[in-house]
């Protein structure tokens, strides 16, 4: 063979060592990751006699439904996590094994040297670098937050499931079809479950069903589509309704335009008039048992003008409570004027509009309720600001929000006495930085919780505030511990970002930390873009010590040889995880003594040090 | 006799050089927390002074076993005339030292003990959450042995405290938290501080940490000065027996990779074997002499076997370089 056909070849042996090595431990962690699929993999049960699982055996196994999403994040983490060894058995086997002094041998004489021998490995390690950083930023944070997902998410189902059934075989239909609906919200797809929701939602009565159907709607009233939602002139929708027959309705819209327009005053008072007459007249079709005498018409009449009368009271009050931003008190407000005529279209807007705006400020009772019985994260604990400590007992992550239980926020002095306590049961994330501490009930008038101010002195009344900020995003303040392992598992850009936060403004410009270790943050970033300076370095430094050790043999190496260089890849693992440690506290101890900066230059000097040395250490590699 | 003493000035010079340069490494690891409070140079004195005395045990141990190793692999190995008192050279000063110092200095575990600064400023951070068996905390001002202010979560429950004592114990820091009520509660902190930084998922540097803190309180152990010298001499057979076992036809460098591991090895498990050994057969010898002694004679009879393959195998030429 000729040179040019040797390196050919060469650059061919190292391409396919690595596509085979890199596909089976591909494999290797996909069936690692169906082994512990199969071991915590949880089938739904369907029937009375199955055991019922506690909170203990459930928090980590994972739902079949999730099958495939579980064994490619699995794979994912195992996979990058074991990149750098996996990358040194790489130039280990391709250097010192399948490459051997065979493929050095030209026919036309000239020699191959060491750089063209390497340089498709060289390449491949480039591409692995930046595979590398990929990994340790993204796929790997993310992959293991959807594996955290999905356990939520199982074990959310396994208590929906087993709620569901118990309620079933007990004949509590409504609460199983209730359980049954979340375990198909997180599931999605259970042929068996779906039969049975069909099956319970024929079973209950119409009235049961209905009246849960009419507390769905009850977030929203459908409004009646065919009149144009622009339309706001009362007369014009007072009309609409009379043409429609819904003479109630119109009757309210001609009153109001009665009231509040002089101009449209007489046109208004005729057209009631003619409501009036239109009952009449219809009332004088009727049989006469049915038939309504003259004194009960008018007092039908009254009976209908008072209500209506009723209905601007309320609709005063209505807007009154709107005024003041008591959004819970409109709402029921508008519900009953609502429940004496659905038709009343501004009402209905009203109402939509109002609901629209508690839903912005405040968190729904029965929709944080009914998320306590799923896994939480609790005791979080942080600095609001300079003298403010928030504890919250528990977190719930849902999809869009974030639930808060027990929430207390801590005023206190210089002396670290308390001045005065804001607590409240429930609260709710609005967006990524405010939170909300007010929570009201969707169904009952008089059940709302606001956030209460207790003084040392046992004084207790409601907090002026229902709305707060938080220092940082909220998404940050779940996923982080106070640990530095789970610290490093942060991407750099959040790491930066945190450290940045750390610190943050009060509303008086006063600095406050927020309670974060800062150190550790700085140490996390340090130690990270370590990670992938030595990922590089080792692996440039191991390409020559492979090459060093490269087998002898003309023809075939013997087994022994491939034993025996297992030992490298596993040493320089050894080895690079117990320097770690020094390297982990050398930049811990930087924080404490130097600004970020300096820390940050430090750290890439020494790493670009440790590089120039691997490329001069290879570079010096001799070609035979 | 002129290789002899090549070879004992060989060791002599491993030992010099790797003990320096321990010493100089554990020192500056060991003062770096204290960078944490500002010194000045009438009080750095004595905080050097009493971190000297344990580095100085450390390194002593630690650069004997690597010495003895670094013998083996690269003076041993080339060693051919008069390899049989070469051998012993190294495990004999060793051992003349190591019973030196014993009997000049008896040292117990409190010398060897970094547990000697006692200043919280070097402990704790300011105004940073940490967590502390299942509790959570907030310090916002720290004095040598008092915390100014400072916040406990516990059980769902947050209290603010002020003034609370610290007292050093040998393994421990127990904070004296005052409550409203009157009571103070002693809570207790681990002393360890690198410990703060290391995954307790990673197993290599998790042990290996813990063992390089560790091993030398296992050569002064026993109560009996004998079984301390013996224990140490075993130690050095063993090791320089596996070190000049290794030594594979061809592959000098892969040679000295299985050595490197078999050296990490021994930090990574002697201690979790010494302690499971004690415990094991603390039951079987009543007498901790006894028991001192048992495992030296054990650990010795390893050596032998070691010595053994070597012969066996040397005169098959299947390992050993000609």
């Amino acid at each position: 063979m000729t040179a040019k056909e040797s390196i050919k070849k060469i650059n061919n042996k190292t391409f396919f060592t690595f596509i085979l090595i890199f596909l089976i431990s591909i494999i290797i962690f996909i069936s690692i990751s169906f082994y512990e699929f199969y071991q915590n993999k949880f089938e739904p049960e369907y029937y009375e006699n199955y055991t019922i699982l506690d909170k203990d055996q459930i928090s980590d196994l994972y739902h079949t439904n999730f099958r495939s999403s579980f064994l490619f994040n699995f794979t994912i983490v195992n996979f990058f996590k074991n990149l750098f060894f996996i990358t040194l058995l790489f130039f280990s086997l391709c250097f010192s094994f399948v490459i051997s002094r065979s493929d050095l041998i030209t026919s036309d004489g000239r020699s191959i040297i060491f750089a063209q021998i390497v340089s498709t490995g060289l390449y491949i390690l480039i591409f692995l670098t930046g595979v590398y950083f990929v990994s340790i930023e993204f796929l790997v944070p993310y992959s293991e937050n959807k594996l955290e997902w999905i356990r939520n998410a199982t074990t959310r189902s396994i208590i929906s499931l087993q709620e569901g059934n118990i309620s079933y075989y007990n004949q509590h239909y409504e609460k199983s079809l209730e359980y049954y609906i979340d375990y198909i919200n997180n599931i999605e797809d259970d042929g068996m479950i779906e039969g049975r929701i069909r099956e319970i939602e024929n079973k209950i009565s119409t009235n049961i069903f209905d009246e849960r159907k009419k507390k769905r709607i009850e977030e929203i009233n459908e409004e009646d589509t065919s009149i144009a939602d622009t339309l706001t002139d009362y007369i014009k929708l007072a009309d609409i309704y009379f043409h429609k027959k819904d003479y109630y309705t119109a009757w309210y819209f001609y009153k109001y335009v009665a009231e509040t327009d002089s101009a449209k005053r007489k046109e208004a008072l005729e057209k009631i008039d003619m409501i009036k007459k239109l009952f009449s007249y219809e009332n004088s079709l009727k049989t006469e048992d049915k038939r309504m005498l003259d004194a009960e018409l008018v007092s039908m009449f009254t009976k209908k003008e008072r209500e209506i009368q009723t209905i601007y009271e309320l609709k005063n009050k209505a807007d009154i409570h709107l005024r003041d931003k008591e959004y819970h008190k409109a709402f029921f407000t508008y519900k009953k004027i609502l429940n004496m005529n659905p038709n009343l279209r501004d009402v209905v807007h009203s109402k939509n509009r109002v609901y629209v705006n508690l839903t912005n400020i405040s968190v729904e009772l029965s929709d944080i309720q009914s998320a306590n019985i799923y896994p939480l994260k609790d005791n979080f604990v942080f600095m609001l600001g300079p003298r403010k400590l928030i504890y919250i007992g528990a977190i719930i992550r849902v999809p869009q929000k974030y639930f808060l239980y027990n929430v207390k926020i801590y005023n206190f002095n210089n002396n670290y006495k308390v001045e005065s306590i804001i607590e409240a049961p429930y609260g709710e994330t609005k967006s990524h930085n405010t939170f909300t501490l007010y929570a009201y009930s969707l169904f009952k008038e008089n059940i709302e919780y606001y956030p209460m101010i207790k003084y040392p002195d046992g004084t207790r009344k409601r907090y002026k505030d229902i709305l707060f900020e938080l220092p940082i995003n909220i998404n940050t303040l779940y996923n982080f511990s106070y640990d530095y392992h789970k610290t490093i598992n942060f991407s750099l850009f959040k790491l930066f970002r945190l450290k940045n936060s750390t610190v943050v403004k009060s509303d008086d410009n006063a600095d406050f930390s927020i309670g974060i270790n800062n150190d550790f943050i700085k140490t996390a970033i340090a130690d990270k873009l370590s990670k992938i300076f030595i990922f590089f370095s080792i692996s440039l430094i191991f390409i020559s010590l492979a090459w060093r050790m490269r087998s002898n043999y003309l023809l075939h190496p013997p087994i022994m040889h491939l034993i025996l260089m297992m030992a490298l890849p596993v040493f320089f693992y050894i080895f690079v995880n117990i320097i770690q440690t020094f390297i982990t506290s050398f930049y811990s101890f930087l924080s404490l003594t130097t600004t970020f900066f300096l820390m940050i230059v430090i750290c890439i000097a020494l790493n670009l040090c440790i590089m120039l040395f691997s490329i001069v250490y290879i570079a010096g590699t001799k070609d035979s | 006799m002129k290789e002899l003493l090549r070879s004992f000035l060989k060791f002599s010079l491993i030992f010099i050089i790797l003990f320096s340069s321990f010493f100089a490494f554990v020192l500056i690891f060991k003062l770096f927390p204290i960078l944490k409070i500002t010194l000045n140079s009438d009080q750095l004195g004595p905080v050097i002074y009493s971190l000297s005395i344990p580095v100085f045990y450390h390194s002593l141990f630690n650069s004997l076993i690597i010495s003895v190793f670094v013998f083996g692999v690269f003076v041993l190995n080339t060693t051919f005339k008069k390899r049989f008192f070469t051998f012993f050279i190294p495990v004999i000063i060793s051992t003349l030292i190591i019973l030196l110092i014993l009997l000049m200095f008896n040292p117990t575990k409190n010398h060897l003990s970094f547990n000697r600064l006692e200043d919280a400023r070097v402990f704790f951070n300011e105004k940073s959450f940490f967590e502390n068996k299942g509790k959570k905390f907030y310090f916002e001002s720290i004095d040598k042995y008092m915390v100014n202010n400072l916040i406990m979560v516990s059980d769902g429950k947050t209290t603010f405290h002020n003034s609370c004592k610290i007292l050093f114990l040998e393994d421990i820091i127990i904070v004296n938290v005052p409550h409203s009520n009157g009571k103070i509660e002693k809570i207790e902190f681990d002393r360890d501080l690198v410990s703060n930084y290391i995954s307790k998922g990673s197993m290599f540097s998790w042990s290996f940490s813990k063992s390089i803190n560790n091993i030398a309180y296992k050569f002064i152990q026993s109560k009996s000065l004998g079984a301390n010298v013996l224990f140490w001499f075993s130690i050095a057979f063993l090791i320089l027996s596996f070190s000049s076992l290794i030594s594979i036809k061809n592959y000098n460098f892969l040679s000295f990779i299985y050595n490197m591991l078999f050296i990490m090895a021994f930090y990574l498990f002697f201690i979790a074997i010494f302690d499971g050994y004690h415990k094991l057969f603390s039951d079987i010898f009543k007498s901790a002499f006894l028991r001192d002694i048992f495992i030296s004679i054990v650990i010795i009879v390893i050596g032998i076997v070691f010595q053994t393959i070597k012969i066996l195998f040397f005169r098959s030429s299947f390992m050993e370089k000609e």
